[in-house]
């Protein structure tokens, strides 16, 4: 457990990937709250969540592993939520509207089901 | 959401969560990865607004509510503990 599980550069790599998905976030975000953000402030956010995507890594693995499976599903990241209840309303709105657009998609799918080569 | 462009990728989610399952024959569903990528969202999103709450209300007391407030890393320390209980 105490090996880490991730290679340096790979760390590396990864964890640059993922401060700049959340710079955008963030750009996204301030606008509306009218409030700039540091560079530093985006660093500290990225640790965060990365810290918080190793701990959900395993917490779903464990999840799939109980159910009897080796693939996590929807219903394993749902019990994430389990303890704040306004997450887990919006995340089940939306899974339910992920359902919903798939079920659409499905319906158009059939129409133009002839495009193949 | 098909066209609408994501800042974050359900390919950089896989991986980070993938890179970090202790069971290298874990697989998680694209349904349940697009889950986990609203999660973190809203987690980044959350922090973001706790940030700001707090930054406004400190620029409130000592005089400075006309200056663009800038986000620092001790917002995030002060929210951080709180925050990771609520998720």
């Amino acid at each position: 457990m105490d090996e880490p599980i991730i290679d340096e550069a790979l760390r590396e790599r990864l964890k640059s990937a993922l401060w700049f998905s959340i710079g955008k976030i963030v750009d996204e975000e301030i606008i509306q709250l009218n409030v700039n953000a540091t560079p530093q402030f985006i660093g500290a956010l990225t640790e965060m969540v990365w810290a918080q995507l190793e701990n959900i890594s395993r917490d779903l693995e464990s999840f799939a592993r109980h159910a009897g499976r080796s693939t996590v599903n929807t219903d394993d990241v749902l019990l994430l939520a389990r303890r704040n209840e306004g997450l887990g309303e919006l995340l089940k709105a939306f899974v339910d509207e992920e359902n919903a657009g798939k079920l659409a998609d499905k319906g158009k799918g059939k129409g133009k089901g002839v495009a193949k080569k | 959401m098909p066209a609408e462009e994501q800042p974050l990728s359900t390919q950089l989610v896989q991986r980070l969560l993938t890179e970090n399952f202790e069971d290298k024959k874990t697989r998680i569903s694209q349904p349940a990865l697009n889950v986990v990528r609203e999660y973190t969202k809203i987690f980044v999103r959350e922090a973001i607004w706790r940030a700001a709450a707090i930054r406004k209300e400190e620029g409130g007391e000592g005089g400075l509510k006309n200056m663009s407030a800038f986000l620092e890393v001790e917002d995030l320390e002060k929210l951080a503990a709180q925050l990771l209980l609520d998720f």
